[in-house]
């Protein structure tokens, strides 16, 4: 009179996965570190991790004795970075030395005679490279702060051109370098950062909710009851990989939409292939935590192990450091991670809209990544059990 | 009649350690087996193999387990983060009973082990009596024709204890075959028949009584004997030392062993000797016990001796 043998395999998996969900909304804790580290995360990686500085502690001299110099060296003075800084000896060394002490971040030096002809004098620029962002947003300056100065002097120039006998069109001085800084044109890290973290947050949160999920019932002894139940290995493997599956993907979603409306983001590519491809590092790290779920004896373990797999990850993937600035032995390991081959996945098509035919190499990367990591841990998870 | 569990010649190690060799065991319909010893001696390991957690290295068990027993450990089979509704309405879903099935038999079982009023009560805050009476609820809600057992009671105080093996011997009458692992004699000698369990071997598997009969010698008592006190009937007295009862019961003629028990010596003697106490002592036949059957099977004699 045994009851309800041959029921079918839905309500079990049902049971089991609403009874996790029971647990985690239960667990408190748990509950506010998945929805509060990764806006913790987006909010560092989005401004802290920002390499773009807000003011630039600069000097301007004007020495041109001119109408376009002092044109430049105004445009300098009131761009809305520039914080000005006023010497009491106003010359090349004092500027290095101001920049010594830290006083100043950038010296512009505009010499006598400056765009006055074929040979006059260029324009001399110092920057401080010890502060290496404030540096690169100088950089940025220069053209961004000339480029009015530029047009109105051409303007001025024409105009002049018009009124007199113009024999000869006047040449208008190129003040300006011409850059063109294709897909980030404001250079915002966010804009870099924040495809990255997506992976980041998805990898964290299904290896650690995956591993401490099965290592808790191991510890506190439940697994053995619930091997006792009808419920299959394989069943088992997916009542427990639905719920980190669920969490990681509701993260990702609040990831991504917060962070596209917080850096004012667009993404550039296909949505729908995006997402598919981050299921792919999703099912490799649902491997990997059923993996180490095998391997830890307790919740402290596991948590090591789950640390152990991310961080190495996070550093040399590529996503803070670039990958060619690692020496070459950490760039071989670095290609080991399956982390390594999202970053560009999520950057190429965040920023670039790059389609599958780009991405083609790191995206059967980790299809062979989550199939093989899957794979794994199902065979080792079942022998564990038995 | 067909077993409800069988063991075929079963041996498991784990790596290079055996834990439990050449295991034969029946369990029947109805019958409740008690399986004893100390710790190390492989109660948890026929357990699990019983109850289909850990597959044999050798043998066989009959018939598969899966999904047919009810298993309940002292190590904690509950999951302390569900309610005690949660709990038993799990284990009923997972062995595919409807709501309405479950409602009814869920209600029925907590009432049954009082604890109906404390259905939205989350488990891990209940008393260790109250928590093995709802796993148990919980391994029997399917209703398995098998009920395994290791070390139930671990945990528990002794009044509840009693109550919890009160349930147990309920199981047995509805028909269930029970498995109950237990390092305690008292618990062992409540069950139908007692399995006697030693560094992984099974010693022998009989009634509780027979198992006592098996013992060829006779039990006694050895304590110093009460003097009388002046004017106030007996009082033990200074009397002699524990080491001395120690050696008086040693050098008894005829002694198999002996093992010290509060002030006096329990002794072994053999049938035909001699039952005069020294002088001083008091030297009372005591029934043989199951302990006393054990420390003869297991051979563990000539260490309670020394001990």
């Amino acid at each position: 009179m045994m009851w309800g043998r041959n029921e079918p395999v839905l309500n079990r998996l049902l049971a089991l996965a609403s009874k996790e969900f029971i647990q985690i909304r239960r667990d408190k804790r748990t509950l506010a570190m998945m929805i509060a580290l990764p806006l913790l995360w987006l909010v560092l990686f989005g401004y802290a991790f920002s390499f773009d500085v807000k003011e630039v502690k600069i000097v301007v001299i004007d020495n041109s004795g001119n109408r376009i110099g002092a044109l430049v060296a105004q445009a300098f003075r009131n761009y809305d970075r520039s914080r000005v800084v006023t010497l009491a000896d106003p010359s090349e060394a004092s500027i290095k030395d101001a920049m010594y002490r830290g006083d100043v971040q950038m010296g512009v030096i505009i010499p006598r005679g400056y765009a006055e002809g074929e040979s006059s004098p260029p324009m001399k620029v110092i920057l401080d490279g010890s502060d290496l962002f404030a540096a690169q947003t100088g950089m940025r300056m220069l053209q961004k702060a000339l480029e009015p100065v530029q047009d109105e002097v051409r303007a001025e120039v024409q105009a002049r051109a018009k009124a007199g006998p113009a024999l000869t069109p006047p040449a208008v001085p190129q003040l300006v370098p011409q850059v063109e800084t294709l897909y980030n044109p404001d250079l915002k890290s966010a804009n870099v950062m924040i495809p990255g973290l997506l992976g980041l947050v998805v990898m964290f949160m299904a290896i650690l909710m995956t591993v401490l999920g099965i290592v808790r019932e191991r510890e506190y002894g439940t697994l053995e009851q619930l091997v006792v139940t009808p419920i299959t290995p394989f069943e088992l493997i997916l009542g427990k990989l639905i719920p980190p599956f669920i969490i990681a993907a509701v993260d990702f979603t609040l990831v991504y939409f917060l962070g596209v409306e917080l850096f004012k983001l667009t993404f550039a590519g296909n949505f729908p292939l995006f997402v598919g491809l981050s299921m792919l590092l999703l099912f490799t790290t649902l491997g990997l935590g059923l993996l180490l779920s095998t391997v830890a004896q307790n919740q402290q373990q596991a948590m090591q192990l789950a640390m152990f797999t991310i961080f190495p990850q996070i550093l040399v993937s590529g996503l803070i450091f670039p990958l060619t600035s690692l020496p070459r032995w950490v760039q071989y390991l670095a290609y080991l991670l399956p982390f390594t081959h999202y970053v560009p996945i999520a950057r190429g098509m965040f920023i670039k809209g790059q389609g599958l035919d780009q991405l083609l190499v790191p995206s059967l990367v980790l299809v062979g990544y989550a199939v093989a990591a899957l794979g794994l841990a199902s065979v080792r998870f079942r022998k564990r059990l038995a | 009649m067909d077993a409800a569990i069988r063991f075929i010649d079963v041996s498991r190690s784990y790596g290079a350690v055996q834990a439990v060799a050449g295991i034969n065991l029946d369990v029947n319909p109805g019958e409740m087996v008690g399986l004893v010893g100390p710790d190390g001696s492989g109660k948890t390991t026929v357990a699990r193999l019983a109850a289909g957690v850990l597959a044999p290295s050798a043998g066989r068990v009959e018939p598969e387990s899966r999904g047919r027993v009810g298993y309940l450990t002292g190590r904690g089979s509950l999951f302390v983060d569900l309610t005690v509704w949660e709990n038993i309405s799990f284990f009923g879903r997972v062995h595919g009973m409807s709501r309405a099935q479950l409602a009814e038999e869920g209600r029925r079982l907590l009432e049954w082990i009082g604890l109906w009023a404390f259905r939205d009560r989350l488990s891990g805050q209940l008393s260790g009596g109250m928590r093995q009476k709802l796993a148990l609820a919980c391994a029997i809600v399917h209703r398995p024709p098998v009920l395994i057992l290791d070390e139930p009671t671990t945990a528990v105080d002794p009044v509840a204890r009693a109550d919890f093996w009160e349930l147990l011997h309920g199981q047995a009458k509805e028909g269930r075959a029970v498995l109950v692992t237990t390092p305690y004699m008292d618990e062992a000698e409540r069950c139908d028949r007692v399995g006697l369990l030693h560094q992984g071997r099974l010693l022998a598997l009989d009634r509780a009584p027979s198992l006592i009969e098996r013992l060829p010698w006779r039990m006694a008592l050895l304590a110093p004997a009460a003097v009388p006190g002046p004017g106030h009937g007996a009082s033990p007295g200074p009397g002699p030392s524990r080491m001395a009862v120690i050696r008086a019961a040693e050098e008894l003629p005829g002694r198999r062993w002996i093992q010290p028990k509060g002030m006096g010596v329990r002794v072994a003697l053999e049938p035909g000797a001699s039952v005069t106490p020294p002088a001083g002592y008091a030297l009372t036949p005591v029934p043989a016990s199951l302990e006393d059957a054990y420390v003869w099977l297991s051979g563990a004699a000539e260490e309670v001796r020394t001990g």
